[in-house]
């Protein structure tokens, strides 16, 4: 019960980014992705073929909801960045730790509330991107559906935004001053970012978000229930 | 054991592991700007080579004509200069302009572009764009009729008709209306597109390990060209190409793909009449540096030119880095160097004779030694872990084929580490050991007094000994603490440690002091 109650305040907090997020990548996704489908942009598409001298590379092609993925991407790691501000640097800088740490609950359940209201928070930003892939298989819209391997490649963007909450996160409860210490696990999150970008099979942009986890839940973990809150 | 001890055990190697690799990573990448900095701040132009006779026909292009004389010919954007065997002039005007009399023979390819397997992956590189698909739009009365995406994961194409509806699959058999009816084209090689004359869609040349397809999407039909059999193919140029060989480009050229075959065979497919060769080149050539071969086919013979160097392979050439670098700096190029070109009549039953040779010298020529990256690199690598320079050793002695170990199919993380350590391992080793036990002494001195256990403290002097600065930064990232006068002993002690290493004694409490309570 009093995890569950943790849970509802931690869940309560984050609502106003989860709405905020949700509501820029609507619009946002929206948006590009219609002005994806306008006739003249699908002819300019593939005009390469009309054109012997641009043969090439330009007969790859982005997907249709290929801007809506961009959009997933940037506001599920600025959501993972804001969350993560508030969760933890916040109540460092209003001093409320105090408070928190106070209650009758050991610190791995305060922990636990709040890892996993940011976990969930990323839920909404999935069943967006999940509506934007059902909706590009309308056919008055969009020529030709995505592949479902598309969907999977959102569903790695979302998984990577949590990512980039837990560096975040690290890094704000990280109280080492050395140079690169504090910062150690932002630095670690864009590694683990430029370690995705050049993998080309889903299983091992998996392992990569899988390995980038437990990485930084073990630090955070480590840290959390190590570490004095003044 | 307790929870949180648990993780403390985990989380220390993690966050010693990460630290590293993140001042390894920076630090290269400043060695890597330095030696940029450096290199730009000191860069001189090339003097220009000398001139003379004999390098004026090095740098002239050497063209046969159909009864094989050569023609010397120096292209200088719009004008063409075409001199003969003697270095005399016989024209000189615009490129279009050219006289019949001194049109060479054409060994140009048909295709102008090709997509590689390199591709193929970077197209499905996840990265913030997502991937890409290979589509191929088929258009009727300037408008898009149909369009086929490649499928990456089941080696087969998919057709749509332009607002989604399924058209079907085109893959080794051709068309067909589901998938399972139909079979993968193999492991992709290369891709070429062509386009003909009648019709403004285009055919896709798909060649795999062992087979060569053409593939009308128009016409929802597949074709091999060439099938490989059990070995592989390689060495694919088509000429005067025309997708359904009625058509060539040039009235003057046979139509005809060529290929090498596993055997060493180069094998023909000729069209205008159809015809099929095989030969094989001299197995001498082989050992030459440089050694190219061109073929083409005129409506009177089929012909093949041979260029080489008279440089000698060495042996183990292929084999050996040692035997390669070995080679390179000696220099090979600066010295005066055998040219030769011949060209070949290849007769019905493969057998070549001999047309025509010029033979010229390339003049020695030594440029101004200039400084590049690679000499500013050196020094500035001294601050790399020496453990870098183990690493390329081991790879560079390993009896294995990186291309085999990390094969295309594997994910390109590997291999972007591996380039890492054998572009910045230390150069200048002797440099890079000292400054490592330089920084070992300065881990020594700093830990000394601080030092929790004997053992740990060893692993982190040998960690700084392997990894130079980064690891003297991530050592005192870690380990840095204040240190204390003992009361007991009067030796240094850590202030973060409950007994003083040296006499055991507790850390100091404040002075008991009288509380008064009103």
């Amino acid at each position: 019960m009093k995890f569950n109650a943790l849970l509802y305040k931690e869940i309560r907090e984050c609502l106003p980014y989860v709405i905020g997020a949700a509501i820029l990548l609507i619009a946002f996704g929206f948006t590009t992705v219609q002005m994806g489908v306008d006739p003249d942009t699908i002819n300019n598409r593939y005009m390469a073929f009309s054109n012997a001298n641009q043969w090439g590379w330009n007969l790859f092609r982005g997907y249709f909801i290929q801007p809506a993925g961009v959009s997933v991407l940037i506001f599920t790691i600025a959501l993972g960045i804001a969350l993560a501000i508030h969760q933890y640097s916040v109540e460092f800088f209003v001093r409320t730790w105090g408070f928190l740490l106070h209650r009758s609950v050991n610190r791995g359940t305060i922990l636990a509330s709040k890892l996993l209201a940011g976990l969930l928070s990323f839920v909404p930003l999935l069943i967006i991107w999940g509506l934007f892939f059902l909706y590009a298989h309308n056919k008055r819209y969009f020529p030709i559906p995505p592949t479902e391997r598309i969907f999977m490649e959102g569903l790695i963007f979302v998984a990577f935004g949590f990512v980039s909450y837990l560096a975040v996160a690290m890094a704000a409860l990280n109280k080492a001053k050395w140079y690169t210490t504090k910062t150690l696990s932002v630095a670690f999150g864009i590694w683990m970012f430029i370690t995705l970008a050049v993998q080309w099979q889903l299983f091992w942009a998996w392992i990569t978000i899988a390995v980038a986890t437990a990485i930084l839940l073990v630090q955070i973990i480590d840290t959390f229930l190590n570490r004095e809150f003044e | 054991m307790k929870t949180r001890d648990f993780f403390k055990y985990i989380a220390r190697p993690l966050n010693i592991f990460i630290l590293l690799c993140t001042l390894v990573f920076i630090i290269v990448f400043l060695e890597a700007i330095s030696a940029q900095i450096f290199l730009s701040l000191t860069q001189q132009h090339n003097s220009p080579k000398p001139r003379s006779r004999q390098w004026d026909i090095h740098d002239s292009g050497k063209e046969f004509m159909p009864d094989g004389r050569v023609l010397l010919v120096r292209d200088e954007g719009q004008i063409i200069k075409i001199y003969d065997v003697n270095y005399t002039k016989l024209w000189e005007g615009k490129k279009t302009d050219r006289p019949k009399e001194y049109k060479s023979l054409d060994w140009r390819q048909s295709f102008r572009s090709n997509i590689g397997w390199q591709n193929f992956i970077e197209a499905q590189r996840i990265t913030p764009a997502m991937s890409k698909a290979l589509e191929i739009p088929i258009r009727q009365d300037k408008k898009i009729r149909e369009i086929w995406r490649y499928l990456p994961d089941d080696d087969i194409f998919v057709g749509y008709e332009f607002k989604g509806e399924k058209i079907g699959y085109i893959g080794t058999n051709g068309f067909s209306q589901s998938r399972t009816e139909n079979k993968p084209f193999g492991k992709f090689n290369s891709l070429f597109v062509y386009t003909s004359k009648d019709s403004e869609n285009p055919v896709l040349l798909w060649q795999t390990e062992k087979r060569f397809f053409a593939i009308d999407f128009e016409n929802r039909k597949t074709e091999i060209i060439i099938d490989g059999g059990d070995g592989r193919i390689y060495g694919i140029e088509a000429k005067n190409w025309s997708y359904d060989g009625k058509e060539p480009v040039d009235a003057n050229y046979r139509t005809f793909v060529k290929y090498n075959a596993k055997d060493g065979n180069i094998n023909l497919i000729l069209n205008q009449p159809d015809e099929k060769l095989t030969f094989k080149t001299p197995k001498q050539w082989d050992d030459y540096l440089r050694s190219s071969v061109g073929i083409t086919a005129t409506k009177d013979a089929i012909f093949l030119s041979h260029l080489t160097t008279g440089i000698l392979i060495p042996a183990d050439y292929y084999k050996s880095h040692k035997v390669r670098d070995k080679f390179y700096k000696t220099n090979p190029f600066n010295k005066a160097v055998d040219y030769s070109t011949e060209l070949y009549k290849v007769d019905k039953a493969g057998n070549l004779s001999l047309v025509n040779k010029f033979q010229w010298t390339k003049p020695e020529y030594i440029a101004p030694a200039q400084k590049d990256w690679e000499y500013y690199f050196g020094y500035t690598s001294v601050v790399s872990p020496p453990m870098f320079y183990v690493g390329v050793k081991i790879i560079q002695n390993s009896p294995g084929d990186i291309n085999k170990i990390l094969p295309r199919d594997n994910n390109g993380m590997m291999r972007g580490y591996i380039v890492l350590i054998t572009t910045f391992y230390p150069r200048k080793l002797a440099v890079c050991i000292s400054l490592s036990v330089v920084m070992m002494l300065i881990a020594l001195w700093h830990g000394w007094s601080r030092k929790n256990n004997r053992l740990s403290f060893a692993l982190w002097i040998i960690l700084v000994g392997l990894f130079n600065v980064a690891g003297l930064l991530t050592y005192l990232a870690l380990n840095h603490t204040t240190l204390l006068k003992c009361p007991a002993c009067g030796k240094k002690r850590n202030l973060e440690q409950p007994a003083c290493i040296h006499c055991q004694a507790a850390l100091p409490l404040p002075p008991a002091s009288m509380v008064k309570i009103k």
